[in-house]
């Protein structure tokens, strides 16, 4: 007990855990009290704090309903999202040995993306409140299936033939999405799917983070527990095989669980940028490469930053909101590249 | 952008400061608009109402002052006729009588205030409206012109004898014969004749003409033309050809004239005059005033110059009966109006410089979304909609998602309290009103004036611009 107590890497990941909820929970805590309808951040944290049973809330009903069925399911909604990105992006880093692999880099962005428009286009989305989610998530999972099937035709698979095959599917995907998009005759559907191609996290809803949770979780426990594994896989597939890991299946648990939790991240949000790819990075480059600390904390990390850029979303041109992504993508990209210059040493690219 | 609302309710002000009420004096009135009322007053339901008169005239554009100057002669000379047939008339009836002719004359003066003036014109429709409705929300106004019986109104007067209107764009607005040149951002351009088989990039621009010179000479629309979901001639298109916004396809229409508006896209134009087709691009801007330099250099163009100045008079009298029935603008009787559309999960909302906020202005509203700080069309959550409180809700885009979006935001907890949500007053409206750019946005006015001040308005009933017809 002492001697894991004494683990480095248990230490990485206590600290590492500790410092990012810290800080995780104070943004939530700023998420939660500001925001366009103007209320004493007291009532905000009230409401909160009489939601787990701990305090009474002086707050007036709209405020109370703002923050209840408003912002908490929207700020539980980034974190869950946020999560899913950051641990997709940290698996597929390190199945492909590739610190530029991201959660779309296998098409399944772009097939849950295809899912979605394909739904606002014919209108499912405005019959049925769940059928874009549900479609987006079906493009995601069709998606992978095709790339899985192409890369593994003729009993030989191989990542180098996925990452061609998801680079093929998710090019033609975007062909399929441009062309809804352009010879959509209706302007409303067509300015739909732009919006939703943006990525955003208006209108979350406690339904949302209901259907989305379990999803998440479970691939992010995947992950989490396939972690060792994946970091013997990291080493060569021989060396993997040879300490008694079942290679192919694990590879495929893992694309599994990184291609379900991205689908579902995309299915509720939109294609998001720059988390699955920014965020485990710039955690290895801090606590290294070991995924035993980098997964659980890609989660945590990848929540924060998606609850923060939201967040700033919400309130840098209140009462207007700009789009998530391109908040993640302008406040990422720099940080990406400060961290890349600081650390270049460390990271060996630059 | 808030230069330009605030340009709408200047403009608002002047109408409003320069109306002259009944009995005022008869120098300010032209007849023109027709409004039809409601079906039980229909039959006996012609009225007129009353122009701007020149008070404050120094505000206005040198095109419109031009335009009244001249439709002023005009009908002082027709008036001055009149009063001599009146006069005589009675003369000789005061001769036959015995009395004198001093003690009749003042009826037969058109500037008599107190006097319903006598139907001595052959101008046509000489029907009197039924008394509106009093107005209980405004009893200090003076009373309206259609509340007392007027005999007669004139169509809107032509150009006939007098010179078009300068306008941006025009080079020589005396030259009504042809060749005439234009000038827009695409270079001067001289048109040898009416153009004969013209295509638009803008539904906009479609709208106009066919307004002006009706449907007949397009080559050929945008599908977005044919769309009765967002255009308001799209049964005067039908059995035209449709194109995309593609330059090989709008050539297959081998048009000798495409009109581009400030939106259509460079490459495309640029494409289009290499192949050596004339190309105008004029500017077609998000507000009904805006738009009437715009309507008038495209009737110079078209050669429909009396037809130009009828329907820029029938918008500006419609814009004139609505603005004298709801608040000025500053008034805080205004109501906050916010204007929105949904996309996939995103609320649009309608801010300064949009079509639907100057509708919302010059409706009597507040644009809640611009006063709160939001330009053009932007994004915005639940949540600014409560922080934003509007009385009334436009949702501007059509079934099925409207009537869902209606649903929703009226079972949110957060807008419970907000007045357009408790006192349910979240409307779909028409998207052809709120979202084309050209004359009619006035129908947009007029509904939504008609939403907001529905007892000012009780027993009217707006009807859209008459198709064109050939004369």
């Amino acid at each position: 007990m002492r001697g894991l107590a004494e683990s480095p890497v248990l230490r990485r990941l206590g600290v590492g855990s500790a410092a990012l909820i810290v800080v995780t929970a104070a943004m939530a805590g700023i998420a939660a009290a500001i925001g366009p309808y103007a209320m004493p951040p007291s009532h905000a944290v009230s409401v909160v704090l009489e939601l787990v049973g701990l305090a009474d809330s002086p707050a007036t009903a709209t405020e109370r309903a703002v923050v209840e069925t408003i912002r908490l399911p929207r700020i539980v909604l980034a974190l869950l999202v946020g999560g899913a990105l950051g641990v997709s992006g940290a698996i597929m880093q390190g199945l492909f040995r590739n610190p530029m692999a991201d959660p779309g880099i296998i098409g399944v962005s772009t097939g849950g993306a295809t899912g979605a428009v394909v739904a606002i286009a014919i209108g499912a989305n405005a019959l049925f409140p769940l059928a874009l989610p549900a479609m987006a998530f079906a493009g995601a999972a069709g998606a992978l299936a095709l790339v899985y099937a192409v890369a593994s035709a003729g009993g030989r698979f191989s990542m180098a033939a996925l990452l061609l095959t998801g680079v093929a599917v998710s090019a033609f995907l975007a062909a399929v999405i441009s062309a809804i998009v352009l010879y959509t005759e209706d302007r409303e559907a067509q300015r739909a799917m732009i919006f939703w191609l943006a990525g955003g996290l208006d209108a979350s809803r406690w339904e949302d983070v209901r259907l989305a949770a379990p999803f998440v979780l479970a691939g992010a426990a995947v992950a989490v527990i396939l972690a060792r594994d994946l970091n013997l896989l990291m080493v060569s597939e021989e060396e993997a095989r040879a300490l008694g890991v079942r290679v192919g299946l694990t590879r495929n648990l893992l694309l599994v669980a990184a291609s379900l939790i991205t689908g579902t991240a995309v299915a509720f949000s939109g294609t998001i940028a720059f988390v699955g790819l920014v965020v485990p990075h710039a955690l290895r480059l801090v606590v290294g490469a070991d995924h035993r600390v980098l997964i659980p904390l890609s989660a945590l990390g990848g929540g924060l930053f998606l609850l923060a850029a939201d967040t700033l979303a919400r309130v840098v041109v209140a009462p207007a909101e700009v789009r998530v992504g391109i908040v993640t993508s302008f406040v990422g990209a720099p940080f990406f590249l400060f961290l890349l210059v600081r650390n270049k040493s460390r990271a060996g690219l630059i | 952008m808030l230069a330009r609302v605030a340009q709408i309710g200047d403009w608002i002000q002047v109408i409003k400061t320069s109306s002259m009420p009944v009995g005022a004096g008869d120098s300010g009135y032209e007849f023109g608009v027709v409004q039809r009322m409601a079906a039980s007053e229909r039959g006996a339901a012609l009225f007129v109402h009353p122009r701007p008169t020149p008070t404050g005239a120094h505000k206005r554009r040198p095109y419109e002052m031009a335009r009244r100057r001249a439709l002023f002669s005009s009908q002082l000379r027709k008036r001055i006729g009149i009063g001599l047939i009146a006069v005589a008339i009675a003369l000789l009836a005061l001769t036959a009588c015995g009395g004198s002719a001093q003690e009749v004359a003042p009826r037969a003066t058109p500037s008599d205030p107190a006097t319903p003036q006598p139907a001595a014109t052959a101008m046509p429709a000489p029907t009197a409206r039924p008394a509106e409705a009093p107005d209980p929300a405004m009893p200090a106004k003076p009373a309206l012109p259609a509340a007392t019986p007027v005999p007669t109104g004139t169509p809107p007067p032509g150009p006939a004898g007098a010179s078009y209107p300068d306008a941006p764009g025009i080079v020589d607005s005396s030259n009504l014969g042809w060749p005439r040149e234009i000038e827009t951002s695409e270079g001067v351009l001289s048109l040898a004749g009416p153009p004969q088989r013209i295509h638009t990039l803008s539904l906009g621009h479609d709208e106009i003409i066919a307004a002006l010179i009706g449907a007949g000479r397009f080559s050929g629309i945008g599908s977005f033309t044919a769309n009765a979901t967002y255009s308001n001639i799209a049964s005067e298109v039908g059995g035209l050809k449709k194109v995309k916004r593609d330059a090989e396809e709008v050539l297959g229409l081998d048009p000798d004239l495409v009109l581009a508006s400030k939106y259509s896209k460079a490459d495309l134009v640029d494409l289009i005059k290499a192949s050596g087709v004339p190309v105008a691009r004029t500017a077609l801007e998000s507000s009904t005033t805006g738009n009437i330099p715009n309507i008038l250099l495209l009737g110079y163009m078209l050669g429909a110059e009396d037809r130009t100045l009828e329907l820029i008079a029938e918008i500006e009298e419609r814009l004139a009966f609505v603005s004298e029935r709801v608040p000025p603008a500053g008034d805080p009787a205004r109501p906050a109006v916010l204007s929105i559309a949904r996309f996939s999960d995103t609320i649009s909302a309608a801010g300064g410089g949009s079509t639907e906020g100057g509708i919302i202005e010059a409706a009597g509203g507040v644009n809640a979304a611009a006063r709160d700080g939001i330009d053009g069309h932007q994004g915005i959550s639940v949540e600014s909609i409560a922080a934003m409180n509007p009385d009334v809700i436009l949702i501007t885009q059509p079934e099925p998602g409207a009537g869902t979006l209606r649903d929703e935001l009226l079972a949110e907890p957060a807008l419970a309290l907000t007045p357009a949500i408790a006192l349910g007053r979240i409307v779909v409206s028409d998207p052809r009103f709120y979202t084309t750019l050209s004359h009619w946005n006035v129908r947009g006015i007029e509904e939504t004036a008609n939403l907001l001040y529905p007892e000012r308005f009780k027993g009217v009933q707006f009807v859209d611009f008459e198709p064109y017809r050939s004369r």
